[in-house]
């Protein structure tokens, strides 16, 4: 968890299991972080993980790119497969979700808020590094 | 408390949230017009989350960017 000004922050795994594209290997990341009693989840390019169940929440973000995992190319994404992460994840769940004429309608709101539990289990290592005038952290498997 | 005040997504994983005077990117990209961030958070690098030109954007002198390890050049 990095604790900066005003936000806490913790890096977690994003990847798809079980398929060829965004492997774990990758070392891709999605970010629960708190900002003035908000938690927010956004959980990257990912696929489901079982990881996610521990996440926490008040606000997830995910892409079409969550909903369609494992499926390249945009098809259509499995209702039945969406709604268990509505379930699992428990918090406000914004997304991109297309509307009746095929309009993409972004922050559209899928569920309710679950009390504000923070009960995050750390997955990876953090590091930081400093450059000239910038902060950059560093996160992820490894540390550099 | 509307919990979804504050969030403006922009395309894709770019999401901007504002709140408690602080300002958070995710992965900024299609932007074209923005200040300085407080926070930049990457989540991978493929084209259609990373933007160079966005990034430029949004990051300034103080700004933290936090991201993968494996996007270090």
């Amino acid at each position: 968890m990095l604790q900066l000004e005003d936000v806490d922050v913790l890096a977690v795994p994003a990847y798809t299991p079980g398929k060829k594209f965004h492997p774990q290997e990758n070392g891709w990341l999605g970010y629960v972080f708190t900002l003035d009693r908000v938690t927010y989840y956004h959980a990257g390019d990912t696929g489901y993980l079982d990881s996610m169940a521990t996440i926490r929440c008040d606000v997830a973000y995910q892409s079409r790119q969550f909903h369609c995992s494992g499926e390249p190319g945009g098809a259509a994404p499995d209702e039945q497969h969406v709604q268990r992460h509505r379930v699992r994840i428990r918090g406000l769940l914004l997304d991109r979700s297309v509307d009746g004429n095929g309009r993409l309608v972004p922050g559209r709101q899928h569920g309710t808020a679950d009390a504000l539990l923070v009960h995050i289990v750390p997955c990876c290592r953090l590091s930081r590094a400093d450059y000239p005038a910038i902060r950059t952290y560093l996160a992820g498997q490894g540390v550099r | 408390m509307d919990l979804s005040s504050g969030v403006s997504w922009f395309r894709g994983s770019s999401v901007r949230i504002r709140r408690g005077g602080r300002k958070i990117h995710v992965d900024p990209s299609g932007l074209t017009e923005e200040g300085p961030a407080d926070y930049i958070l990457l989540t991978h690098p493929y084209y259609d989350s990373f933007s160079e030109k966005s990034l430029a954007l949004v990051r300034g002198p103080e700004t933290i960017v936090i991201a993968p390890s494996s996007m270090k050049k």
